[in-house]
């Protein structure tokens, strides 16, 4: 699958056909018949090329597989298949020595900042040791480093000797985005960085994450499932579907002129804060299947309004219907043409 | 309209290590007959205490300490727990957040639904409750419920966990529905589904719901109309459509402005977060509790009581300062980072 590669640039990152799958547990019954225990495809060749400067949202609902893809990028889980090149080299053949250096530049901000720093560690002794480990800066400087990176997270130097369970869920966020920024990395992948705040701090927490791009000259690989927070931030956005890419484009292009059926879905039912335009029918109907069964074909196909027989045994491939959109359907013209957009008549 | 259940200043407080801490602190407001009325507030704001207490359901610790809860012109406060026992699930019923924690994950779904009517003695017998279980099943969308009746919840997905719920909920006809963040728990295109069936439901049996939930969006779709909670008080009432078009109290109006469009064609304005956290409840701030994150407070914010006053027919505030803020058409002052913003990206 040749994804579109924009002339000017080559890509920071190269994801080429990722794959994951976990094996399920071997129960009594497979040994009884000498089966095999279930697979669950969590993400099925996945190829994406990020360009330096983007915000590349990943959106999808539970199970789509998109927290595991960014999990692998990184190779916090080992991937099954496929290639990562970052500047060119295959991070998935890096040994673990090049790997651990290359974390340097490829760092990930999590969705819980309540588990993901040790509650026995100073907000300062968290960021020395990143500083440390990574041998940023000598250690005469680590001082005046996490005081700049408190400053630049908008978190002032009182903070700087008290422990995570001193701060509020959005502080102790941005303790997380000061720890990711300390190695002045090239890539950040966030995993829901703002699903886990109250609304009044995600504006804030998002706030900072589009001055940060701006100052830093930051990539960043976003994963989310709240659509207008994508909308927001993003230069550009993938949707998935169990463990598939269905759609990527230009973030006005995808909410503007969205292509598959899925994502004209998910727009319809993202519940508007406008009370003049109510939606009243149901956007989509029935539930993701299993992922340890998915349907052949589309996987779309049994929730699909438009689907017909070819959708019921062939994939659709994802391919380029105009430069930077990319849709999986076989019916995309015809979901393209009936698409009044997703707002809703009083 | 006549109002079923009217509660009047309601006071909760948990005793903690920190102190008595008040989560709920003062509220009123009244629920109609076919109405949805939304409760909305961030975490910690006492939403969801103000539900459980209307059942007197908070976690025992709690203690109501004041307030009448007029359901039908009964005071739920001082009635007894056996006279209370005999509304819950019957007149008045709840739907949680976690609906497969809220499920027995040892008993089929179908005795669980049936297990109200039979206590209650709306069905007359185990094959009636069976029958009126089936029909409730169908009702909420679960597909072919003669076979899942006798299903455990494990074998449901969240949202078939939800309508289980929502169908033991209306198992026996009851006339007020408190739901406590329904959706929060389920994906966008389940919440979507359950929203349009408790909506629909509502609107065919004329129920009045009580719907607790985080979500501007989730308010402006469903509810007529809204209080905002902040910090155990209610800090604003109004219909759904006056909340939106013109909100009275500071809180409303920041809440209003760090709510990002799903839609491009509304501009790339940057948003305007509300500085700052919730309060500490434990050490609450004087005067109005809003003030230190409000760009509109001055000395008169910072001491006294700030009660709901009715600023306009039917609209509530808190604000001594609705009146600027009305003028200001519902648009707080800038903060003092710039007021615009390039893009929400380059597209």
């Amino acid at each position: 699958m040749n994804v579109h590669t924009p002339p000017e640039a080559a890509p920071l990152i190269d994801i080429r056909d990722l794959s994951m799958s976990f094996a399920g547990r071997r129960g009594l019954l497979n040994h009884l018949t000498r089966s095999e225990p279930p697979k669950v495809i969590a993400v099925d060749a996945v190829s994406l090329q990020i360009q330096r400067g983007e915000i590349f949202s990943l959106v999808g609902e539970s199970g789509s597989g998109k927290t595991t893809m960014g999990r692998a990028l990184l190779r916090l889980v080992e991937p099954t298949g496929g290639e990562v090149y970052f500047r060119g080299e295959n991070l998935l053949q890096f040994s673990r020595s090049r790997m651990m250096e290359a974390r340097r530049d490829l760092q990930m901000i999590f969705q819980n900042p309540y588990s993901s720093l040790n509650p026995r560690m100073t907000v300062r002794q968290t960021l020395a040791e990143a500083l440390s480990v990574h041998r940023v800066c000598p250690k005469s400087e680590i001082d005046a480093r996490v005081m700049a990176l408190l400053d630049l997270v908008g978190l002032g130097k009182t903070h700087a000797d008290r422990y995570p369970r001193d701060f509020s869920g959005g502080q102790r966020q941005r303790i997380g985005i000061a720890r990711a920024l300390s190695v002045e990395p090239a890539f950040i992948v966030a995993d829901e960085p703002v699903s886990a705040v109250d609304v009044s701090v995600q504006a804030q927490i998002m706030n900072l994450l589009l001055d940060l791009r701006e100052r830093l000259d930051l990539t960043l690989f976003f994963i989310a499932h709240d659509l207008s927070v994508v909308q927001y931030l993003s230069t550009r956005v993938g949707v998935m579907y169990l463990g598939r890419l269905v759609e990527v484009a230009p973030r006005r292009e995808l909410f503007m002129r969205p292509r598959h059926p899925y994502t004209q879905g998910l727009l319809r039912a993202a519940p508007r804060p406008d009370p003049r335009r109510r939606s009243a029918a149901v956007a989509i109907l029935g539930e993701p299947p299993s992922p340890m069964a998915p349907p052949p074909g589309c996987h779309f196909h049994p929730r699909c309004p438009m689907a017909t027989d070819v959708c019921r045994t062939t994939r659709p491939a994802l391919t380029t219907i105009q430069t930077g959109h990319l849709v999986a359907c076989h019916h995309h013209q015809a979901a393209a043409d009936g698409w009044t957009g997703a707002g809703h008549q009083p | 309209m006549s109002a079923l259940l009217d509660v009047r200043n309601l006071t909760t407080r948990i005793p903690t290590r920190n102190g008595v801490l008040t989560i709920v602190n003062d509220v009123g407001f009244t629920l109609n007959e076919g109405e949805c009325f939304g409760l909305v507030g961030e975490s910690g704001s006492g939403k969801s205490m103000v539900c459980r207490s209307i059942l007197r359901l908070p976690p025992t610790s709690a203690a109501l300490t004041g307030g009448q809860i007029l359901f039908d012109g009964v005071d739920l406060v001082s009635l007894p727990e056996r006279d209370l026992n005999a509304l819950r699930g019957r007149q008045i019923a709840m739907i949680v957040q976690d609906a497969i924690a809220a499920l027995n994950p040892v008993l089929p779904v179908g005795r669980q639904v049936a297990e109200a009517m039979l206590e209650h003695g709306i069905a007359t017998s185990r094959a009636d409750a069976r029958e009126r279980v089936i029909a409730l099943m169908r009702k909420v969308g679960i597909p072919s419920p003669e076979a899942r009746v006798d299903n455990y919840p494990y074998e449901f997905s969240g949202g078939m966990c939800q309508r289980v719920v929502i169908a033991a909920a209306l198992a026996c006809n009851p006339r007020v529905i408190l739901a406590d963040e329904p959706t929060t728990a389920l994906d966008v295109t389940i919440q979507d589904q359950i929203l349009k069936l408790l909506v629909e439901l509502q609107k065919d049996l004329r129920l009045a719901v009580l719907l607790v939930t985080h979500d501007m969006g989730v308010v402006a779709q469903n509810c007529q109309r809204v209080g905002v909670m902040y910090s155990g008080h209610i800090v604003e009432l109004a219909t759904t459509q006056d909340i939106f078009s013109q909100p009275r109290h500071p809180y409303t109006a920041g809440l209003l402005s760090c709510v990002p469009s799903i839609d491009p064609e509304d501009g790339d304005r940057r948003l305007q977060p509300i500085a700052g956290s919730p309060p500490d409840l434990a050490d609450p701030p004087q005067g109005c509790r809003f003030h230190p994150r409000c760009p509109m407070a001055d000395t008169q914010c910072r001491s006294g009581a700030f009660p709901l006053r009715e600023v306009a027919p039917g609209h509530f505030s808190a604000c001594i300062h609705h009146e600027a803020l009305a003028r200001a058409g519902g648009v707080l002052p800038a903060a003092t980072s710039s007021a615009t913003h390039a893009g929400g990206g380059p597209a």
